[in-house]
């Protein structure tokens, strides 16, 4: 079977000497009937030069096949890029047509949308139901862009801004958890969800520590949270990944303390991307398992599903998983690499990571739901 | 900069007047910039030079080699024998081999670069063939260069071009032409080239193109022969299966007709008895020559070389690569193959072949293989060395790996050098983590060569992680240098990297991210500056009396930092006094901490005092009122806050004092508020702009006297007290 997966990325060209943000494509040969992969062929569609460090992307597809990637850059720039994909099964690669954000031509650009936070964008997440994009920067500043917004009505960035602590915060991490509220981690320590209806915050306790996990209490600064995501169907829901490979599973009525948590050895890399797995078998878990790549070259899974000394047995066979005493979900290794895991994207049993050596892994799981 | 070695030189035009200051990078880097006075107070970096840049092959190589490196190197850490350690090189070597292939059919964006991974496989191959192979197994070296000749053949060309050059060209005039193949130009001299070297298989492409061997086709039938198609089927038979001896390194054939190497040198003597004989039947040759002379000359030729006269093998050899290939194959006995004779034979077609007075004409990497096979072939250390420094730098670090494998390179490459320290393999994995330093992309592969420098390593990673470019306030990358910094134990360069990730922040205004990362680099100072703004907006508040207490929310964005701080002692327990040493100690730490313990204080005290506005009812209102008292003797008690705010504090709190029924304040806690209020009021009095605040002291006075008065009342009539 020929597969086609297209996706985004956002880089560093060492040859050339540019940031870039390209759509590639894997093309990817399977038989599916012994869940075998034959081959899988990179392509580069297009790729375009980048003002500055590409910091944050978000890639959001809508059903009339139009897709719509914004990015952050480090110079506090959001950029925007258009293209349609086509419906059609079998289409070919040279049917995706580029639009421009601005005119609705063909000609498709990057282009630079607003220049609305003074420092790093830490994060852009796309509200398809509000058309409405969130940006969070270091600066302490969160922005509502309208989809529609035109960067050519001269109007300020006042009028987008949602919230500005003047640097008495610095946001690491944002993402819309329902329509109307968002969440974010910031130097304040644990999450705060967002009601943008009444223009309230909510904020964690702090007793439950900075990033959640018990083990980090009392560490100070150097472990903080770095990576939020929100379950999709479950409102609710959230993981962060933070210092020390600490990842947990929060519920965002903050009620109790996080429902689950996991932290790594000492001088474990930071979680710097985190995602729920929707490829798992509901059981009894509290927490459906979620994934994180680490900056010391591990993409890894969490299971919270209890296990027994037969499955610890198990593990001792398999070099690939451990166990970690101090927490209390069970972590495999699905990568590990030499160098950082930059950031990964999941889409049911399959998986595309990028790693800092330059290279991009295609992953492709056995299924677990059945 | 325009010395050898130096891949190129950039110009940098300079203003007239100016001036082109210079300043190290990291690594190969230099940096450049343009000063137009003598004293230049921001200086601007216009440009820069780096040499020795990594192309995309070679990135690609030292990312895959990296994890070996390690591997192989953390290996021969554990206590191994002989055996077990030659059999990690010798995997090693084969699995670096692979990457460097792979390499070299990766589509790439420049050619330089695959032109320099490319020189590397070949050289690494016969370094591996002579340092690995041959060491361990007995035998003949012929095959496996036959197989190396092949595989790097556009590399290995002599001045007439390479084979390969000369058959594509062949082939491709074979397809356009009309003509018979054997009338083409330089028909006979590529198939003689080609058995020459060992390519047989290509010899007999060729000699099934000529016109005879077709017609022959064609006519099977009639069984009619004439002289030329015999003789070229004869030939053609010879080439089908010429004695093949086993490579060295162990790689098979699909055929299968490897022989080892007692057998190959029998079969090899019948093998070219059966080419004398068929030279030696002057009945075909002179009809063939009658009737095709060009075939007959071309045959005879060619059967001469096979039969191993050496007169033919060194006229037709185009360099003296060819020449010895030749002489192995053919012109030698079978044993000149092996490792003891092999580097007399490579010395000989040398001298054969190249004057001692002309240099040689042949291209760059043959004439630097002038020097490397001998030198491999006779595990001359010494010679290798010369000819590999000629090699990349990747090369260069990861040759010694290979040379240990022999007693004689262990030794030459540990003799610790004069006035360096070091030796020999420390300083080439040196030049080479040098050369990654200064790019994004493989900075942290020279991090991991670093600790296999036992005597400059630490420096070198010390200057490496001290200069990273985290200018641009990158968390991430100073996370990972942070955590590279624990790796290696350098506590001082996490401190600095702390600091300049913190001064970032803090020029930019963003006083959060400022305090958090100078508390992680311990600095208290810097971090008790950084938060000075949000003090003075703090007192700017308390002096407003008029206004009452008015919560600072910037200050609650910072609990989660103000909490990470050393835990606060205990101040529940102020009611008892505090042993001297506890006191002293406790005062040094808030003292010690400046406007963070204040703001730690304050904090407290701002949420007390919500907590006092907000409460309904009267358990609430002590509760509240009590953690208000703890954080007042904290901050003016113990002179947590600055002397300036003392009168400020406690007159914001004198609601709190005259609400709380009993009183929260024990007759030894006003003692000394009244004390500091003393001190406050003689602050107070020194300064003529202070003046208007004596209606204040008077106010907090009189609030803390009808304390007095109560706590008095409390002491003698307590059942009065608590009945009221």
């Amino acid at each position: 079977m020929l597969a086609h997966r297209l996706f985004v990325t956002g880089g560093w060209r060492q040859d050339f000497r540019q940031h870039t943000v390209s759509i590639a494509d894997f093309e990817v040969t399977s038989i599916p009937s012994q869940e075998k992969v034959l081959n899988v062929h990179k392509q580069v569609l297009t790729d375009f030069g980048h003002r500055g460090r590409v910091t944050c992307l978000q890639v959001k597809q809508w059903a009339d096949g139009n897709v719509m990637v914004v990015t952050g850059s480090a110079q506090g720039a959001v950029s925007r890029m258009r293209f349609r994909v086509p419906l059609a099964p079998g289409s070919a690669l040279d049917q995706i047509q580029m639009v421009d954000p601005d005119t609705d031509t063909d000609a498709g650009i990057l282009c630079r949308w607003q220049h609305c936070h003074t420092d790093t964008i830490a994060a852009v997440d796309i509200n398809a139901e509000k058309q409405q994009v969130l940006t969070a920067g270091i600066d302490g500043q969160l922005h509502l862009l309208p989809l529609d917004w035109d960067p050519g009505s001269a109007a300020s960035t006042s009028q987008t801004c949602y919230s500005d602590q003047k640097g008495y915060v610095s946001y690491f991490a944002a993402q819309w958890s329902s329509m109307d509220t968002f969440v974010t981690a910031s130097t304040t320590g644990g999450l705060q969800v967002w009601d943008t209806r009444k223009r309230s915050c909510r904020q964690s306790d702090l007793k439950w520590g900075l990033t959640g996990a018990p083990q980090d209490i009392g560490k100070g600064t150097a472990r903080q949270i770095y990576s939020v995501a929100t379950h999709p169907s479950q409102p609710d829901k959230c993981v962060s990944g933070g210092s020390n490979e600490t990842v947990a599973v929060w519920d965002l009525r903050f009620a109790a303390a996080p429902v689950a948590a996991s932290t790594g050895k000492q001088n474990a890399g930071d979680v710097w991307q985190v995602q729920f797995d929707a490829d798992y078998e509901s059981g009894t878990a509290p927490s459906p398992p979620i994934l994180f790549c680490t900056d010391d070259g591990n993409l890894c899974r969490v299971d919270w599903a209890g296990h027994g000394a037969a499955a610890l047995n198990q593990m001792q066979d398999n070099e690939q998983q451990r166990y970690n005493s101090s927490s209390n979900g069970h972590v495999s290794d699905l990568l590990t690499e030499a160098s950082t895991v930059h950031g990964f994207d999941v889409d049911g049993t399959d998986i595309v990571a990028v790693v800092e050596q330059e290279c991009m892994c295609y992953i492709k799981r056995r299924s677990q739901t059945f | 900069m325009a010395s050898e070695g130096v891949a190129g030189t950039t110009y940098f035009p300079c203003r007239p007047g100016c001036q082109i200051d210079f300043r190290w990078g990291l690594g190969r880097d230099l940096l450049l910039a343009e000063t137009s006075g003598p004293i230049q107070t921001t200086e601007s970096t216009f440009g820069g030079a780096q040499w020795d840049e990594p192309s995309s092959a070679q990135r690609q190589v030292a990312y895959d080699t990296m994890k070996l490196h390690r591997a192989l190197h953390t290996q021969a850490m554990s206590e191994q024998d002989k055996a077990a350690r030659l059999q990690s090189i010798t995997e090693y070597s084969q699995e670096v081999a692979s990457v460097l292939l792979a390499a070299c059919d990766r589509p790439a964006s420049t050619d330089h670069g695959q032109q320099a991974v490319k020189e590397d496989c070949c050289a690494w191959e016969l370094l591996q063939l002579f340092y690995l192979f041959a060491l361990r197994y007995e035998g003949s070296v012929t095959q496996d260069l036959v197989m190396w000749m092949k595989k790097h053949n556009s590399l290995l060309r002599g001045p007439e071009g390479s084979v390969r050059e000369a058959f594509a060209e062949l082939c491709g005039g074979i397809e356009d032409e009309q003509a018979a193949a054997q009338t083409l130009p330089g028909y006979w001299q590529v198939i003689q080239r080609l058995v020459l070297i060992g390519w047989t298989d290509d010899a007999r492409d060729l000699l099934y193109v000529h016109s005879e061997t077709q017609s022959t086709e064609d006519r099977q039938s009639m069984q009619a022969e004439n002289a030329a198609s015999h003789l070229l089927a004869q030939t053609d038979a010879l080439l089908r299966r010429p004695p093949q001896v086993q490579p060295l390194s162990g790689q098979h054939n699909a055929a299968g007709t490897f022989l080892p190497f007692p057998d190959y040198a029998d079969a090899r003597d019948r093998w070219k008895a059966d080419c004398l004989r068929l030279l030696d039947s002057p009945h075909w040759w002179d009809d063939c020559q009658a009737m095709a002379p060009d075939t007959a000359q071309g045959l005879r030729i060619t059967l001469s070389i096979m039969s191993g006269n050496r007169d033919e093998i060194n006229n037709i050899a185009a360099s003296w690569l060819e020449l010895l290939m030749g002489m192995l194959l053919y012109g030698l006995p079978a044993k000149a193959g092996t490792r003891h004779n092999i580097g007399s034979m490579i010395t000989q077609c040398l001298n054969q072949r190249l004057s001692p007075a002309s240099p040689s004409p042949y291209g760059h990497y043959l004439t630097l293989m002038e020097e490397l096979l001998p030198g491999a072939a006779e595990l001359d250390t010494a010679k290798v060395l010369a000819a590999g420094s000629q090699l990349s730098l990747w090369f260069k670090a990861h040759m010694p790996d290979i040379l240990t494998a022999a007693p004689q390179g262990k030794s030459a490459l540990q003799t610790t050098l004069e006035h360096d320290g070091g030796d020999l393999t420390e300083k080439l994995i040196l030049a080479y983590a040098h050369s990654l330093m200064p790019y994004p992309t493989t900075w942290h592969v020279a991090a991991a060569y670093l600790p296999w420098c036992p005597c400059h390593g630490a420096e070198a990673m010390e200057q490496l992680l001290s200069q990273m470019p985290l200018t641009q306030g990158d968390t991430r990358l100073a996370n990972q240098v942070l955590h590279e910094c624990q790796l290696y134990g350098l506590p001082q360069v996490a401190v600095g990297v702390c600091r300049q990730m913190g001064v970032h922040h803090w020029q930019a205004g963003r006083t959060a991210a400022a305090i958090s990362w100078f508390i992680r680099g311990h600095d208290d100072s810097r971090a008790s500056e950084a938060a000075a703004p949000l003090v003075r907006q703090i007192e700017d508040m308390l002096a407003n009396t008029s206004a009452g207490f008015q919560p600072t929310p910037a200050l609650e964005n910072l609990e989660g930092l103000l909490n990470s701080l050393a835990p606060a002692e205990a101040p529940a327990n102020m009611a008892e006094p505090l042993q001297s040493h506890q006191q002293r100690k406790a005062d040094s730490c808030l003292q010690h901490r400046g406007s963070l313990g204040f703001l730690q204080g304050f904090l407290k005290l701002q949420k007390a005092m919500t907590c006092m506005t907000e409460a309904k009812d009267h358990r609430q209102v002590q509760s509240a009122a009590a953690s208000v008292r703890d954080m007042v003797m904290v901050l003016v008690g113990r002179k947590a806050a600055p002397q300036r705010m003392w009168l400020h504090l406690l007159f914001h709190v004198i609601p709190v004092i005259e609400a709380s029924h009993p009183p929260v304040f024990s007759h030894k806690d006003t003692q000394l508020l009244l004390t500091r209020l003393q001190e406050a009021a003689v602050w107070i009095s020194k300064d003529s702009h202070h003046q208007h605040q004596q209606h204040e002291v008077m106010t907090v006075r009189l609030a803390l006297a009808r304390i007095v008065a109560h706590a008095h009342l409390n002491a003698f009539q307590p059942t009065i007290a608590a009945e009221a």
